[in-house]
């Protein structure tokens, strides 16, 4: 027999879903330091989702919700990490607390540069844009869009890998432009 | 492992792939933990790589069990290939998460049908949205009765056959249908137009990513306010009026980005096309927000001397008392200008009222079409109030071969294939003739930049019909400009 939400877990169940798909995007890229591939990144965010929804009566909601979830998702993809024997060592020295302080005190400096991520991807040739809108809008596994455009996989991920680099290069020059104005 | 170096590239974005070897694996953490420059290069790197995946949170992938878009093999191209890795993107997220959470609380869960979701336990699913204003609602089942503020739930279906009904929802989108119309609603975030015309405005955070989807495409909103139509022989439209909006058509890789002003029509089993259509500013010079004007350089124009005009059908306009009031001949179309004044007859191709009738293009040879502009302008000299004679409203048909099929409808089946449809009322979203602009573009594009190869293009030209009996039917036509390459 299944058991009917009552009216107040509606509620919070709506104002949960609001304040995490709020605060999702900044929680993926708070993981990508750690846990930079895209698809382990989503397991520890289904996760993290898990575990804030049985803490949600614990939070303050005077505060705000972002680094209420980020603490909770530190702790799970460190669990994470150490679930996966390859990934551990980063865990040794506390390496992994230390990337994350160190992401954070950059912040500033990261977020200005990604200002300018989405214009320089409108400028990509549209080739490359199909490419990364593939690989990271439509989550097409490497293998298919290898197959559908002819190529190795090897040179999908080299593809992408020089996509990233020409963006980066692109940021660079923007925020060179914006200094000199 | 040094850096820089090519090594580091390669580990570091091999991480972000997830193919990094153990060992390659080992030594990018060594090296991050021991060199504060390749540090910080590897955040810059992994926060790029995460906020690519976040940059167009709509059209994020769908469960392998699921099609996405309409027909039963148009989603082929939105499957992913590794059902167990996991999605990015709103729409799926708010599924994932909405399902978990449904699961957590031990509600009943559902599964996500064609039609939306289906209930399978005994318990009522989600209410995702209220219905706001409903003005002469009629609904398809007798026994329907939806009143202002009554819940809408994840998976119900409306069938609306006349009137208009509003529904906001939690999220702070809110759709208001025009009937006849069938909705299917998904989510908070989905919804499927199975037929008819819906207006979105999706302008909280919440309810970026917003989804309408049809049988041959889907749209995802970036925060704005735009149209969306669907036939029921396939075709379906959408208008924005503020903001952008992605489109994807079925079985398409391709993600379009429409922004103000811009209308797509998708026709089932063509290439997609798109169509802008602009007011202009009612002067001579025919100047549009982004539309150029009529020009003597397009492949067809009379001066390049390669291409011909011929009325294919239909009986042009000859006033018998006063020759001053009739149309122009075809060639008006393609000899590289538009009309001079508002209320410009001989200068203007227009049928004979209540007549439909059509023009013949002949590039002389096959030729990729790459765009085709229209351009139309009048406004009467004695009402005002009738600028029904600046809508458009034809079909463009083109043929590949040297004997074109008879030049009269019906088209469909015939032999020509059919490349897009304008109907700038429908655009404009007309209610009375003062909506209207008095001077209107129309451009004909595709993303692919080839409407198709054709040596034939014939322009299916349909009534416009003025309200009263003493205001004169049709449109005044001044240019139409087909740009190609052999």
């Amino acid at each position: 027999m299944q058991k009917r939400a009552s009216g107040r877990d509606d509620r919070n169940q709506k104002q949960f879903i609001r304040l995490f798909l709020a605060s999702e995007p900044e929680l993926r890229r708070y993981l990508a330091v750690l846990v930079p591939n895209l698809d382990d990144a989503q397991e520890v965010i289904q996760e993290t989702a898990t575990v804030l929804w049985e803490k949600f009566d614990q939070y303050d909601s005077s505060l705000p919700f972002t680094p209420w979830a980020c603490r909770f998702a530190l702790n799970i993809s460190k669990q994470w990490l150490a679930r996966q024997r390859r990934w551990a060592s980063i865990l040794r020295e506390d390496l992994a607390t230390q990337l994350v302080r160190r992401r954070e005190a950059l912040e500033v400096e990261i977020d200005g540069r990604l200002r300018h991520l989405e214009q320089c991807v409108e400028k990509l040739p549209a080739t490359q844009r199909t490419l990364i809108e593939g690989y990271y809008s439509r989550r097409i596994g490497v293998e298919r869009l290898a197959a559908e455009s002819g190529r190795s996989a090897d040179a999908v991920y080299k593809a992408l890998q020089r996509i990233r680099h020409a963006l980066q290069g692109c940021i660079d020059q923007a925020v060179r432009e914006e200094v000199a104005t | 492992m040094t850096f820089p170096s090519a090594g580091f590239d390669s580990a570091v974005a091999a991480a972000c792939h997830g193919t990094i070897a153990d060992e390659t694996l080992a030594e990018l953490i060594a090296l991050i933990g021991s060199n504060e420059a390749a540090c910080d290069e590897y955040l810059l790197r992994t926060a790029i790589h995460a906020r690519l995946a976040t940059i167009m949170p709509g059209l994020s992938p769908e469960p392998a069990a699921t099609i996405p878009v309409g027909d039963s093999d148009a989603g082929d191209g939105l499957r992913r290939q590794d059902a167990s890795a996991a999605s990015s993107g709103s729409i799926w997220r708010a599924l994932l998460l909405g399902l978990a959470i449904l699961t957590m609380l031990s509600v009943s869960a559902f599964v996500l049908g064609r039609g939306g979701a289906i209930k399978q336990g005994g318990e009522p699913p989600a209410t995702v949205a209220r219905f706001g204003a409903i003005e002469s609602a009629k609904w398809v089942a007798a026994d329907a009765r939806h009143d202002e503020g009554d819940p809408v739930v994840a998976g119900q279906r409306l069938e609306l056959s006349a009137g208009t009904a509003r529904i906001d929802f939690t999220n702070g989108a809110a759709i208001v249908l025009v009937g006849p119309a069938i909705f299917d609603v998904r989510s908070a975030l989905e919804a499927e137009l199975m037929l008819g015309r819906v207006q979105v405005t999706a302008s909280t955070p919440e309810s970026k990513g917003f989804t309408i989807h049809t049988r041959t495409a889907r749209f995802v909103d970036l925060g704005t306010v735009f149209t969306a139509e669907a036939d029921p022989d396939g075709q379906c439209r959408v208008g924005v009026a503020s903001g952008e909006v992605l489109v994807q058509v079925a079985g398409s890789p391709t993600i379009s980005r429409l922004r103000q002003g811009e209308l797509m029509t998708i026709e089932p089993g063509r290439p997609q096309v798109t169509v802008r259509i602009e007011r202009g500013e009612e002067t001579p010079e025919f100047r549009f927000a982004s539309i150029e004007p009529p020009s003597a350089e397009d492949y067809a124009d009379a001066s390049q001397g390669r291409a011909s005009v011929s009325l294919a059908y239909g009986p042009l306009l000859i006033a018998k008392f006063d020759p001053a009031f009739s149309s122009g001949g075809v060639d008006r179309l393609a000899d590289g200008r538009a009309q001079g004044s508002a209320d410009a007859p001989l200068e203007s191709v227009f049928f004979h009222e209540g007549a439909s009738g059509g023009f013949l293009f002949d590039l002389g040879q096959r030729v990729t079409i790459s765009k085709i502009n229209s351009y139309s302008w009048h406004k009467s000299r004695f009402r005002q109030e009738n600028q029904v004679r600046a809508t458009q409203k034809y079909t463009v048909w083109g043929f590949a071969g040297g004997d074109p099929p008879a030049a009269g409808p019906p088209f469909a089946g015939n032999g020509w294939e059919r490349i897009a449809r304008i109907d700038t009322d429908d655009f404009f979203d007309v209610v009375a003739p003062l909506d209207r602009p008095a001077q209107q573009a129309c451009s004909i594009t595709s993303e692919s930049r080839s409407l198709g190869r054709y040596r034939f293009l014939l322009f299916e030209v349909h009534p416009t019909v003025a309200q009263h009996d003493q205001e004169m039917d049709h449109t005044f036509y001044g240019e139409i400009d087909v740009y190609a390459e052999p």
